[in-house]
């Protein structure tokens, strides 16, 4: 699946009260990635989630790493596919 | 020990945590409002708080944003004015991680709220984690149910992000109400596990 004009989508527990997180990930993309790919998508859901995908690619979950991702972890892994895509 | 006095000095009453929570608005307070009016239709059973001979200190351990508190510390703070027996004080996790992690949720998440029932002279008896196991069951059967009539919402065990936004959205929809609906049952739970934590029956 082609990943070049698909949004960073992070999906976080909205109760658990990871927006900050969630909000803070999208500023850090949306930057490195100015005009280049879609805004970030946040998704609000419930249930513990705190999940960054990059067109089918899951990049981070809470529920298999645990924890919060670092946002160069992130940018890095978007960069990488962009990169294997262009390919 | 020492952390456990001093945070419960310092912590507030529930009137001032539920301001706070509406104050914020969102998902978290309509949660609340939810809870409390569920709560204001259950009849609440509490043998072992009611026969105490003197009331008990109890140290919760919470967030503002946090859902799980929403739905159980107005649970908490009926059964403190109904019975006079519980003096809950609430005080925030984030400023007290060596109280936190001596409560952890299976030994490793920092899960609120974290509902420590005290002695006079503040030893825990015992503490109420997150929510009961037998609610966590429960919404999750419930959510296996709504997974398994909407066959559209895919499989449980599936993100989110790969539905259409108006299928999401539905799906979002359908579990809250499925949540909503074991309200009451949630409330029983979390009234029996206190109680039985103040019987003695749970240890820590």
């Amino acid at each position: 699946m082609s990943v070049n004009n698909s949004p960073v989508v992070i999906v976080y527990c909205e109760e658990c009260g990871y927006e900050p997180f969630a909000r803070s990930l999208a500023d850090a993309v949306n930057e490195h990635f100015e005009g280049t790919i879609p805004e970030t998508k946040l998704i609000p859901w419930h249930d513990g989630s705190f999940e960054v995908r990059y067109g089918s690619e899951l990049l981070h979950s809470m529920m298999v790493q645990g924890g919060f991702p670092e946002h160069q972890e992130i940018i890095s892994a978007v960069c990488r596919l962009r990169s294997d895509n262009a390919g | 020990m020492y952390s456990i006095k001093k945070a419960y000095a310092n912590g507030v009453e529930y009137p001032v945590f539920r301001d706070r929570v509406l104050a914020l608005g969102g998902a978290v307070a309509d949660m609340l409002r939810d809870s409390e009016e569920t709560l204001a239709r259950a009849e609440l059973s509490t043998p072992s708080i009611d026969n105490l001979q003197e009331p008990l200190p109890v140290l919760v351990l919470s967030e503002d944003w946090c859902g799980d508190c929403a739905d159980n510390l107005p649970i908490l703070d009926r059964i403190a004015r109904e019975t006079g027996k519980l003096q809950p004080r609430i005080a925030s996790r984030d400023a007290w991680p060596d109280i936190m992690d001596q409560f952890l949720t299976e030994g490793k998440f920092r899960s609120i709220p974290v509902i420590i029932i005290l002695n006079p002279d503040m030893t825990p008896i015992g503490a109420l984690k997150e929510r009961p196991a037998s609610v966590t069951k429960r919404r999750r059967a419930d959510a296996a149910e709504v997974y398994a009539r909407n066959p559209q919402f895919g499989k449980q065990e599936d993100s989110p992000a790969l539905l259409d936004d108006a299928v999401r959205d539905q799906l979002f929809s359908q579990l809250m109400e499925s949540r909503a609906s074991s309200r009451a049952f949630a409330i029983r739970e979390v009234v029996r596990e206190l109680d039985t934590i103040v019987s003695g029956r749970i240890s820590l």
